[in-house]
């Protein structure tokens, strides 16, 4: 019997990228895929949660401290429930912090796989490209996107993604070109898979694992970034909540006692970051022992 | 230099090592005078390197490990050459720096001295463990280990990694020292051991089954393991020809091929002419650098010679279409050195296999290894597991050739021949082509029919494996040299 890889293929469990290897008994993964679902659910489902808008000012009631009736998180200087904020501000939050994240990665990705694979000038135009949109600060790239392409969430989510696919594209082509010399990289090549194959089953999902925890960093960059932006006016209105225009404003209460201003969305943050690294881990199948 | 002194021993008494969960070596005694070599034998997973660990100080023990009387002072007293030379030199510092560092550390010995006792040239100490080749790696280390004058040097598989000739120099070389310390030497080969220890202790499973004076250890062994490491080491059974024949052709004309390194570039393949016919066993032997590997590679229809052509069953793979040439590596079973990097680390075994053919159970039950182990991942495998893991592989890509890199390298005796029988029974069974790389002669006379020799990239000879003790060719009459074993007088 002659071995075809189509057929090879046939009964295993799916394998390269398609390997997310959900096993039952890992309490951290089903932990971390219950917090970002809850996450999900609470931004979506935002109105039914609270009964207050999160622009409304309340000046009879202004800087509540936590546990006040009818303000479970308390009240900003302004009087704006916390807690509505929180729920909104997921939603943008979430939106460009995953949606920024998944793009960067992707495009990073490609453009790293392709960098590792492609003739030397490509993967020289590429690494320079890299090299030069890491030269340049982030503001002066999207200040020039705006301006051609007007404010919009979906240009803050473009913008996150072009200024930061470069961090993973470098490791990827670094991952790979490290790979391509392995000992187990020349056995596949003389069991007569293609390149195409080589690079999915074993290429790739070798260099996963630091692409992961990339992304999950990636995920809380996006989310601070998007308030930088918006206060500038280049994103959503600043009056619309969200984690990161949260912290940005309340910054200034960090002195003053109300440190449950910035404990909070800080902590969402935190969370949803820790939550991401957990999945994507979870994504790039078991590590080798090693780095990361 | 220390002084010659007859009274100088190391005694070990009840010394026993644990590891977590459980204990490795059971309340071992021992006792070398001076100036003797004790070999200490045994198959993989015996507790040899443990032994020497605990007796260098460096594993927690129980039981007593003194010299001349008093307990033996860590890296003072024992000297430490460790089996892979060049990983366990720091890259990034020279010899000389190594050296020095030992003699600051014991304010005493003389580094010039040491390389030139292991017959290095001491402008070597400006050198980079990296620049060194594998056989000068394994001298300095043991330059290394005995510049600070210790009265113990432990050798711990200091030449399982060379060729038969540089191990030659190498163990030679250690011989010499010994006249002024205490050698154990670490081995799971009793050819190495016969020819240069003066004592055997024979390991197995943590205990000491066998103990005493080469000679009679090798004549008249007691332990029925004793038995079956001085069996399998004889073994010199000739291969069994297949009753059918399905394997495939391959020849090679005026092949070439250089290596090209950052600086300077090698010509590895020099012009080699080599017909192998269909069911041939034939092994290609030659020290380390004189090109084996490289050819395999170019066998397999993995390297892209620089001149000259590679014909399977009559087609230049070369000039063929990707996927045809695709298809002919499918049809080929390849064997690394070191066959556990040779699996994605993130794999499991059945995932490993499953990607050359159809797994099947049969296929792990054949190379004698136990199904459940499909769910292991290569970590966790042994030398020997890996060895048949990676035949199972080949023999599930149903290969008509079969090509092996030094497939019994890095093995013990026992485990060697198991692996070689494994070898000649799928040829006799199933009328494989086998090409094999190896530089162990034995190896070459047990599963081959025809052995090539080859010598700086060049084939020097090639002959039947019958004829090989006739052979002419001073590479050949080398390497016959430097692994018959011979008695030298006490």
């Amino acid at each position: 019997m002659r071995s075809d890889p189509l057929r090879a293929k046939g009964p295993r469990r799916p394998g390269g990228l398609l390997a997310v290897r959900l096993r039952p008994r890992r309490p951290a993964l089903v932990t971390a895929v219950a917090v970002l679902a809850v996450l999900g659910t609470l931004a979506v489902l935002a109105p039914l949660f609270t009964s207050l808008d999160p622009v409304a000012t309340d000046t009879s009631a202004t800087s509540l401290p936590p546990g006040s009736a009818g303000h479970p998180l308390g009240t900003d200087l302004l009087g704006r429930d916390l807690w509505a904020r929180m729920l909104y501000g997921a939603r943008t939050s979430l939106l460009v912090g995953l949606t920024a994240a998944a793009i960067t990665v992707v495009l990073g990705m490609l453009a790293g796989g392709l960098a590792a694979v492609a003739p030397r000038w490509l993967d020289g135009l590429i690494a320079r490209t890299a090299d030069v949109l890491l030269a340049l600060p982030l503001l002066v790239i999207v200040l020039a996107l705006a301006a051609v392409a007007g404010p919009s969430l979906g240009l803050v989510v473009v913008a996150i993604a072009v200024t930061s696919w470069m961090p993973v594209a470098l490791i990827v082509r670094a991952e790979l070109r490290s790979r391509r010399e392995r000992r187990h990289v020349r056995a596949a090549y003389a069991l007569g898979l293609s390149r195409w194959q080589v690079m999915w089953r074993h290429l790739l999902p070798g260099a996963l694992p630091p692409v992961a925890s990339v992304a999950a960093f990636e995920v809380g960059h996006a989310i601070l970034t998007e308030s930088t932006l918006s206060f500038l006016g280049l994103g959503v209105p600043p009056n619309r909540p969200s984690w990161g225009n949260l912290l940005t404003e309340a910054q200034a209460h960090l002195l003053t006692g109300e440190w449950y201003t910035v404990a909070i969305p800080a902590a969402a943050v935190v969370v949803t970051i820790i939550a991401v690294n957990v999945v994507a881990g979870a994504v790039s199948g078991p590590s080798e022992g090693g780095t990361w | 230099m220390s002084p010659h002194d007859a009274a100088r021993a190391l005694t070990v008494e009840g010394l026993t090592v644990d590891v977590p969960g459980r204990r490795v070596v059971h309340g071992l005694d021992l006792t070398v005078p001076a100036g003797r070599i004790l070999a200490l034998v045994g198959p993989s997973g015996s507790g040899k390197t443990l032994t020497a660990r605990a007796i260098a100080g460096l594993q927690p023990h129980g039981g007593s490990v003194l010299l001349d009387g008093r307990p033996v002072r860590r890296g003072r007293d024992v000297g430490y050459a460790f089996q892979d030379a060049s990983a366990s030199l720091n890259p990034t510092v020279t010899i000389g720096r190594h050296l020095a560092e030992t003699v600051r550390a014991h304010r005493r010995g003389d580094p010039s001295a040491a390389l030139t006792r292991f017959g290095l040239d001491p402008a070597l100490a400006d050198a980079y463990p990296f620049e060194l080749s594998g056989g000068q790696a394994q001298r300095a280390a043991l330059a290394i280990a005995t510049v600070h004058e210790p009265a113990v040097l432990i050798a711990d598989e200091v030449t399982t990694a060379l060729d038969p000739i540089t191990q030659e120099t190498v163990l030679d070389l250690v011989k010499a020292d010994a006249r002024d310390r205490t050698v154990l030497l670490i081995t799971h080969d009793l050819t190495v051991a016969s020819r240069w220890a003066d004592d055997i202790a024979v390991l197995h499973a943590g205990r000491i089954v066998e103990h005493g004076p080469t000679a009679r250890v090798l004549t008249d062994p007691r332990d029925d393991l004793t038995r079956a490491l001085l069996q399998a080491a004889d073994d010199t059974r000739a291969p069994e020809r297949p009753a059918h024949i399905t394997g495939g052709a391959l020849t090679v004309r005026n092949l070439r091929r250089e290596l090209r390194a950052r600086r300077r570039r090698t010509l590895a393949l020099d012009g080699i002419d080599l017909d192998i016919a269909p069911g041939e066993a034939v092994a290609i032997v030659g020290r380390s650098g004189s090109g084996k590997s490289t050819l395999l590679g170019a066998l397999a229809a993995l390297d892209r010679p620089d001149g000259g052509t590679v014909h399977r069953d009559g087609r230049d793979v070369w000039a063929m279409p990707g996927r045809a040439r695709r298809a002919v590596r499918r049809r080929t079973g390849l064997i690394f050195q070191n066959p556990a990097a040779s699996f994605d680390p993130r794999h499991t075994v059945r995932q490993v296999i499953a990607e050359a053919g159809p797994y099947t159970p049969d296929l792990l039950r054949y190379v004698g290894l136990d199904p459940a182990m499909a769910d292991r991942r290569p970590a966790g495998l042994s030398g020997g597991e890996s060895q048949r893991v990676a035949i199972a592989r080949a023999l599930a890509q149903d290969p008509d050739v079969l090509l092996a890199d030094e497939p019994t390298s890095g093995l013990d005796v026992l485990t060697q021949r198991r692996v070689l029988d494994l070898l000649t029974g799928l040829r006799r069974d199933r009328g494989l082509t086998i090409v094999m790389v190896t530089h162990d002669l034995r190896a070459a006379r047990r599963a081959a029919d025809r052995v090539v020799v080859l010598d700086q990239g060049r084939a020097v000879d090639d002959l039947p494996t019958g004829d090989l003790d006739e052979a002419r060719h001073p590479a050949t009459r080398r390497l016959l040299a430097a692994v018959t074993p011979h008695r030298t007088p006490p």
